[in-house]
């Protein structure tokens, strides 16, 4: 249980994490996307019931947690000091780090090392965030809106550099609300709803059970329908066991139009 | 692993620290250059003498010391528990009691120490320049006519750190307008500690010299009411101020920090 003052945001809530997957967060506005990453790194406690990260409880804040986790938020700040400086000094506090990555990793956002961070765009210090944060090897890494402010060579380069370092042993949560930036790196899906979770399936166990297609006329039981040129985009319930593509962004839109079948379909 | 302290990772936290804090003390450096070279080329073009120079010099870093010193967890680590900004700091793999260590450090011994290592400095670099008659020995005369005199005494370096903890509490407690809220603070907490005070030197007064005290009002001679007070204030306070002293200096300070530690770890942003 978690509240925002005296807004309860999230209400007997539970799931679980697995490792090595690449998560990605969804939700309307407000639902508790960042609230929830925060709750798991540790930076706000959950007034009832636990959050463990492994096997350890993030608001503890212990040093052997925290070297296993990165987080970057939509917003953050930055020191008044060079690039390179800044991850020499703050990679030494995780084991995993290594400098060469992060300048490789920097090199492919095409951001410069050698610059203060002052000297950066929004953009380009996300950039040099994110490519600190992927070269400190965490096991646990929370990306908030990681794809906001960088222009389209960036996401794609971003996207790639995610696909390069997923691991076995190391798991990604993204909270997005640009799905289609991410549509094809995130598996499983997590969708959260207000106080509660409408989904947490991996991309295969949607498809088995949702059908993602165009038709030409939107059938009566779709459970969403969205015209385009060629036809009408339809997300139904997938009876016939056909395969099709996930398209993420009808995927939320039907799980927000038809919640208590979602919850029906997926968590029964 | 040790998750409470290690030293090797109190090292880094120190320099890490001190690569962001780098800016302020610069800019701090070059602050007391600039006023100490104001006021030499001001004496020396108006034709003061040495002792102008030396007190307005004086006057100068004692400001200085006093605003920058007590005001240093402001300065320093404003943006710490800042829900944006703090991220970083609280994401840091280090330990509660490293960070606040780092934090005590910086904020306690090393911004004096660093005031008064930037005025002997720029006192040095000044030295071969004067042209008085006065000029004493090189550290003989930098390092003591730094700080006014007796502002090193055991008793004010205890004072200092007794005042600095309240703000340093402050800091910690509040995330926006952390300065104005800290002084309201501050003057609700003088408030009640004058009250807590009163009460315990009325205490001490009727415990241990009611009886003088009773011989002060027939006497109608104003000498000997000043005897009389100052057998009271010589006797009264010995028991009662130590008390209020040993509370002021060491039970308060070491009590804000602690409360200061404990805010830290209840943080959320």
């Amino acid at each position: 249980m978690f509240y925002y003052g005296r807004k309860m945001v999230f209400e007997n809530i539970s799931f679980d994490i697995g490792t090595g997957k690449i998560y990605g967060l969804l939700g309307e506005n407000g639902v508790g996307k960042t609230t929830l990453l925060r709750i798991i790194a540790g930076l706000l406690f959950p007034e009832k019931g636990s959050c463990t990260v492994l096997g350890m409880e993030p608001a503890k804040r212990l040093p052997a947690l925290l070297q296993e986790i990165f987080y970057l938020p939509e917003e953050f700040g930055t020191p008044f000091i060079k690039v390179e400086n800044f991850a020499k000094n703050t990679g030494c506090f995780y084991p995993a780090f290594c400098m060469e990555q992060f300048c490789t990793y920097a090199k492919e956002f095409d951001v410069d090392i050698t610059r203060k961070f002052t000297e950066l765009s929004f953009g380009q210090k996300k950039k040099a965030m994110l490519a600190f944060g992927m070269a400190t090897n965490v096991k646990l890494m929370l990306l908030d809106e990681p794809t906001n402010g960088l222009d389209i060579p960036s996401k794609t380069q971003f996207r790639k550099l995610v696909a390069q370092v997923a691991a076995d042993d190391r798991t990604f949560i993204i909270s997005t609300h640009q799905v289609r930036d991410l549509e094809n790196l995130i598996d499983p899906i997590i969708i959260l709803d207000y106080r509660d979770v409408l989904l947490n399936h991996p991309v295969e166990a949607i498809s088995k059970k949702l059908w993602f297609g165009i038709r030409d006329k939107a059938p009566d039981n779709a459970l969403y329908a969205e015209p385009a040129l060629n036809g009408v985009y339809t997300v139904e319930e997938n009876s016939s066991g056909r395969e099709s593509r996930i398209n993420m962004e009808q995927l939320f839109n039907a799980a927000m139009m038809n919640k208590t079948r979602f919850k029906q379909l997926f968590n029964h | 692993m040790n998750n409470t302290f290690n030293w090797q990772r109190f090292t880094m936290v120190l320099r890490k620290d001190m690569q962001g804090l780098s800016r302020q003390f610069i800019q701090l450096a070059i602050i007391i250059a600039a006023a100490f070279l104001i006021i030499f080329v001001y004496t020396l073009v108006f034709g003061k003498g040495y002792d102008t120079y030396n007190n307005i010099r004086l006057a100068v870093i004692t400001g200085i010391f006093i605003g920058v010193t007590f005001t240093a967890p402001f300065q320093l680590y404003k943006r710490y528990n800042h829900k944006i900004y703090g991220v970083n700091y609280f994401m840091l793999p280090a330990s509660l009691t490293e960070k606040w260590f780092s934090m005590w450090f910086y904020c306690g011994i090393v911004t004096p120490l660093f005031i008064v290592l930037a005025s002997t400095v720029t006192d040095c670099c000044l030295y071969p320049f004067y042209t008085w008659t006065e000029k004493a020995l090189w550290f003989s005369f930098a390092l003591p006519s730094v700080l006014p005199k007796g502002l090193l005494t055991l008793d004010v370096i205890i004072s200092f750190f007794a005042v600095q903890s309240l703000l340093f509490l402050g800091n910690a407690w509040f995330q926006r307008a952390k300065v104005q809220k800290t002084v309201i603070g501050i003057i609700i907490f003088s408030a009640v500690y004058a009250m807590f005070i009163s009460v315990l030197l009325s205490s001490a007064i009727s415990i241990f010299n009611f009886d003088l005290i009773a011989d002060i009002s027939p006497t109608p001679d104003d000498s000997q009411i000043t005897a009389n007070l100052s057998i009271n204030t010589d006797y009264i306070p010995t028991t009662g101020l130590m008390i209020l002293k040993f509370i002021s200096c060491l039970i308060a300070p070491v009590g804000l920090w602690f409360v200061s530690f404990l805010k830290m770890k209840e943080q959320q942003l």
